[in-house]
């Protein structure tokens, strides 16, 4: 394909898909939105240069999913001095201690809270089922890890969250929501 | 609140990202970013990386430069390039009837650390170096970032496979071992220095060069010690 094309493919797809990319990495990352933009970036950077080979598999948005996943988790696993840097202000996520300090409120800080409690794969599990709505099998290919895994990361995220925000502030899924024994 | 989703969703409702999210998009930095991310996986698919940090020589190319039998201010660009290059201000190149591009004039600025330059396109100018890149673009040129290479002159040195050099034409440097390519917009050309070294030259196809041209502007950079070797 011409350069010219894959920029405005790349373009088009840049347009339509990054905003809900960028929220669903502020989710990963339990509210931190300047590593939720770093992640994008670097995510929308390899896609570029994958594009020509994904787009002929039609696999865009898993690929784009799978970067931005594994570079999460990766930042993650990098050792603490890489990943700490000086900033004028205190984060914007409280420590997950002080969700004592919220027992009979929900609100955004206290579900990213919790969040940042989660491992990050079991993050990503939960984020990817039920914010991005992918089905067990895609969430399978974008993590890198079988069904059952998916299965059981998922649910030890929900119930870890129910842990944390309280089982009348954490809803189980709707009833016709899709289950993971699928 | 209904399911886990909505209760995600308050995650980002007062979350400062939300209002980012929304935000009108401008796509030019991730296409930007992308573009230069690509050209530096080609340029290391190409040219292979190594992890030896070295002096390169390519100053072997510079007393023929500098000492040719011809004194003429100006040097045809598909003479050999041993006939002498022009430290005056004229143009390198301007006699030549093939020159087609902007044409290289001696460069008489300060020379930038850790490499020396005889010749420069016109009214172009060096952006800045580093002990990876030489970069030099458009006097105007939008973007004035020496990391940022689409659309402007780069120098670097590399290791170079020649097993790897399919879609390469061998170029025309008597004494030299070199290649040439013209892929997405960029003309590349790397010369031998050592068997292990070599010099690489990226220019837009923006400059109308020929190849002579770029090989005029390659033998008249050498590479100081304190550069060290690009990797992809």
């Amino acid at each position: 394909m011409t350069e010219l094309a894959r920029d405005e493919e790349f373009s088009a797809f840049v347009l339509a898909r990054r905003p809900e990319l960028l929220r669903s990495a502020c989710l990963l990352t339990a509210g931190d939105w300047h590593s939720a933009e770093d992640l994008v970036q670097t995510a929308l950077a390899k896609l570029y240069v994958a594009w020509p080979r994904v787009r002929r598999t039609g696999t865009q948005v898993a690929y784009a999913w799978r970067i931005l996943v594994n570079a999460h988790i990766d930042e993650v696993r990098r050792p603490r001095w890489r990943r700490e840097h000086s900033v004028a202000a205190p984060p914007d996520t409280p420590d997950p201690g002080a969700l004592a300090a919220f027992p009979d409120g929900l609100d955004g800080g206290a579900v990213r809270a919790a969040l940042a409690a989660l491992p990050p794969g079991m993050r990503a599990a939960v984020v990817l089922r039920h914010w991005a709505d992918f089905d067990v099998e895609q969430t399978a290919q974008i993590l890198g890890c079988s069904a059952g895994t998916v299965k059981s990361q998922t649910a030890k995220g929900i119930a870890r969250l129910r842990e944390l925000l309280g089982d009348a502030a954490t809803p189980l899924p709707a009833a016709n929501h899709r289950a993971d024994n699928n | 609140m209904t399911d886990l989703k909505e209760m995600l969703g308050l995650a980002l409702d007062d979350a400062p990202a939300a209002a980012h999210a929304d935000a009108p998009l401008g796509v030019d930095g991730d296409l930007a970013r992308g573009q230069r991310l690509l050209r530096r996986r080609t340029r290391g698919r190409m040219l292979g990386a190594s992890a030896a940090v070295a002096a390169v020589a390519v100053a072997v190319a510079v007393p023929a430069l500098t000492s040719g039998p011809n004194p003429k201010p100006a040097v045809a660009a598909s003479q050999p390039a041993t006939a002498g290059v022009s430290h005056s201000a004229a143009p390198a190149d301007a006699s030549h009837p093939a020159a087609t591009g902007i044409r290289l004039v001696a460069y008489t600025g300060t020379q930038p650390p850790g490499y020396v330059v005889k010749v420069i396109p016109d009214n172009w100018v060096i952006q800045g170096s580093t002990p990876l890149a030489l970069t030099i673009a458009p006097a105007n040129a939008a973007n004035k970032d020496p990391d940022y290479f689409l659309g402007k002159l780069v120098v670097t040195q590399e290791s170079f496979d020649t097993s790897s050099a399919q879609g390469w034409t061998s170029a025309r440097i008597p004494g030299h071992t070199a290649y040439y390519t013209v892929q997405d917009n960029t003309a590349s050309l790397v010369i031998e220095q050592t068997p292990s070294r070599w010099l690489l030259v990226q220019a837009p196809t923006a400059l109308h060069w020929t190849e002579q041209q770029e090989v005029q502007f390659g033998l008249g950079v050498t590479i100081l010690s304190t550069a060290q070797e690009g990797k992809g």
